[in-house]
């Protein structure tokens, strides 16, 4: 990528954001998702932890926690057959 | 019906619709306007993303749209992270592993796929200065930072997107399934020292129901589907159904029938394999296999014929 098309990318972004922003604004008041968004954005920077600027795709993730729902004898069966699958690319 | 909402017969607005029609999402001129608007913004990005954030309710920020075309272009993507890169990162299962190393490794990169880093933040800020280490993500945009312009930046960036996008396609599915509907996973694993693409798609565990001996073995317990698409042996696809009285149904598929004959002589170890696991394997089944839909929510309707464009019919 050319520091030309960089630059017109995040011109281009800002300008969507913006867009987004103004709409939403228009159509309703922050939410407490929102509210919880921005103090996640914050926290990041913070701690200096890598994070898209982005308060909806922060405000989508901020719950996402699925560890719990997995089937424990779910990862020795797909190491099963992924190990499997490693011997028969060996041996084709 | 273009021409009704104000539209211009042109390719790309025919593309748009297509791909509006084929998930669903009205045929409307406020959805077509703003496709447009998003499309022309966002050259990167393909209408299917579009119509796919439109199909989920996910609001079409540039993040959002990155993160599912991380998702939906994953087999084009150009810039990808060298091996070294994906070792560093605790990001590629080797084949140097064993069966129980790695279940280990497999578990550790599904408890960091499966929590988001703004969810670690959220629930546990005293752990945020470990995350620079132990959270993919934010490692995989930390890399991107430092790496300013670089290839392995882009590389970096674009794998965080396709975490980004799989982790947004399993939050919609819990959503809306109140945490029963499947899960999407994917990461890259070693196959003959070749790199392969490996993705799974799994259903939450559940409750035991069943009274009976005879109803345990038609409850399913572990549903999951595993895909391999390696340069070698082509896509490769397991079935995995176990029941809660211990019965293990699996069905392997393949594109290539070189694979398939290879599949249906090797299959019984693969069954001895599951069988050590205390599964009781019923016999394998091997199938040919020529068209394999997308996993993540949402994919299996890119693959079906659309009914119709015209949604006021």
């Amino acid at each position: 990528m050319t520091k030309d098309s960089a630059a017109r990318m995040i011109e281009e972004e800002t300008a969507l954001a913006l867009h987004i922003s103004s709409y939403d604004d228009s159509q309703e008041q922050p939410s407490e998702k929102t509210h919880i968004a921005d103090e996640i954005l914050k926290s990041a920077r913070q701690h200096r932890v890598q994070l898209r600027q982005d308060p909806l795709l922060v405000e989508h993730l901020a719950n996402y926690n699925v560890i719990g729902s997995i089937h424990p004898e779910l990862y020795p069966s797909v190491a099963g057959i992924l190990t499997f699958l490693q011997r028969l690319s060996v041996d084709a | 019906m273009l021409i009704e909402i104000g539209a211009t017969l042109s390719p790309a607005n025919f593309a748009l619709a297509e791909a509006l029609a084929k998930l669903g999402v009205p045929l409307t001129e406020t959805n077509m306007i703003e496709g447009q608007s998003i499309l022309a913004r966002l050259p990167d990005v393909s209408p299917a993303v579009f119509a796919l954030s439109k199909a989920l309710d996910l609001p079409p920020t540039p993040a959002i749209m990155r993160a599912l075309s991380g998702v939906l272009d994953r087999s084009s993507m150009t810039n990808r992270l060298d091996i070294g890169t994906l070792d560093l990162l605790s990001l590629l299962p080797h084949s140097g592993h064993d069966a129980n190393s790695l279940s280990l490794y497999i578990r550790n990169l599904f408890d960091k796929l499966g929590q988001s880093t703004e969810n670690k933040l959220l629930t546990d800020p005293d752990t945020a200065n470990t995350l620079k280490v132990y959270d993919i993500r934010s490692s995989l945009l930390e890399l991107a930072a430092t790496n300013t312009g670089g290839q392995t930046a882009l590389a970096a960036d674009k794998h965080a997107s396709y975490i980004e996008g799989q982790q947004l396609l399993n939050q919609v599915s819990v959503d809306r399934t109140e945490s029963s509907g499947p899960l999407y996973f994917a990461f890259p694993i070693l196959l003959a020292s070749r790199e392969a693409a490996c993705e799974v798609q799994l259903w939450p565990a559940k409750d035991q129901k069943s009274r009976t001996a005879e109803d345990a073995d038609k409850e399913e317990y572990l549903h999951a589907t595993i895909r391999v698409d390696s340069e070698r042996l082509g896509v490769i696809e397991t079935t995995l159904i176990g029941f809660w009285s211990g019965r293990l149904n699996c069905t392997l598929y393949a594109a290539k029938p070189t694979t398939v004959r290879l599949l249906k002589r090797e299959s019984s170890s693969l069954a001895k394999a599951l069988g050590a696991l205390g599964w009781s394997v019923a016999p394998i089944t091997v199938v040919k296999k020529d068209r394999f839909v997308a996993l993540w929510l949402g994919g299996e309707l890119l693959d079906n014929p659309r009914v119709r464009v015209d949604q006021r019919i």
